[in-house]
């Protein structure tokens, strides 16, 4: 339980770390580049 | 309002937010702003004509498969924010592709369990699936998944796209009809089996079970309530044992159980201590 206890927060820190550096780093607009173009694999589409 | 006719409003609500550009849908094409930026919690297609939101298994292979080589911090930052939060969660009140599972089991046919037996290796399947996604993506270089299994993709983009805009009618290939194929064959299952694309195949309710242990939303059995009835774990549709493991990755949080308590000993909610 006690483990519980401080892991959540840990794995919270590290999810707003690696969103923050993510950002930092220009990934956020390497996924706005890739979802505003339609995607053909997901539709199953030229192939 | 009962606790499942709450449920079902909330999913509604959550798969028209995320799927809200009205005019994607009267001309065939896909909403490009900024909203895009952020991933949606649940299995959602990026190329749905209404999609708001980044889906964030396509965008984890979108961001694994680049030559590149960098770590994908900004999505993985965002599934692990989702997992520790909300864990399967997501599935129960937010996925839409959750939402559509649940309509088709409550169509009124005969219903079944996959016999124990098979049901048990099954599970581990989309465990394989969420490695393989990760794997591919690093090796060919191509969303693996959205491309060969993903149901969503087809349903919310490639169905209105092809039928909407013509410039993509002419892509139809094999591959279109062999997605179709899954497509058909998990709605076929869902009527008779109960979220048979959440059971065995969907690597993001995976990855967020990872998180039902150890998140903040957490189901909790009062030992000195519980009488041992047996109900909870009766009714449970994706089939845990409540009382032995509360906190299940295979637990989709839908409630179920505490509706059919006659103790009222199973509770649920965001704990931070």
């Amino acid at each position: 339980m006690k483990r519980d206890r401080w892991l959540k927060w840990a794995l919270l820190g590290l999810a707003i770390g690696l969103i923050a550096g993510g950002a930092a780093a220009g990934q956020a607009a390497a996924t706005l580049r890739k979802a505003i173009l339609i995607c053909l694999e997901c539709m199953g589409l030229g192939a | 309002m009962k606790r499942q006719s709450r449920r079902t409003l909330i999913q509604c609500i959550a798969a028209v937010a995320q799927n809200a550009y009205i005019p994607g849908f009267l001309q065939g094409v896909i909403y490009q702003g900024r909203m895009k930026l952020l991933c949606v919690p649940g299995l959602n297609c990026y190329s749905c004509p209404g999609a708001l939101g980044a889906c964030p298994i396509g965008s984890l292979q979108a961001a694994l498969s680049g030559r590149r080589g960098r770590f994908p911090a900004y999505v993985l930052g965002t599934l692990v924010l989702f997992g520790v939060v909300l864990g399967r969660l997501v599935c129960g009140f937010l996925c839409p592709f959750g939402l559509l599972q649940d309509l088709l089991a409550r169509v009124p046919l005969p219903k079944g369990k996959v016999p124990r037996w098979l049901d048990k290796p099954l599970r581990y399947l989309k465990y394989v699936i969420l490695v393989l996604l990760v794997v591919l993506a690093l090796l060919l270089h191509e969303p693996a998944f959205c491309k060969y299994l993903c149901p969503a993709g087809l349903l919310e983009a490639g169905l209105p796209l092809t039928s909407l805009n013509p410039q993509f009618a002419g892509l139809r290939g094999p591959l279109f009809y062999i997605k179709l194929g899954v497509l058909l064959a998990i709605v076929l299952l869902s009527l008779w089996i109960f979220r048979p694309f959440c059971k065995y195949l969907c690597p993001l309710g995976a990855f967020y079970g990872l998180f039902n242990g150890v998140g903040f939303y957490r189901l909790q059995v009062a030992e000195d309530k519980c009488v041992r009835c047996g109900k909870c774990a009766a009714i449970c549709p994706m089939d845990v044992d409540v009382v032995r493991h509360p906190n299940s990755p295979e637990c989709i949080r839908c409630g179920k159980c505490r509706d059919v308590c006659p103790t009222k000993a199973i509770s649920g909610g965001f704990r931070c201590k």
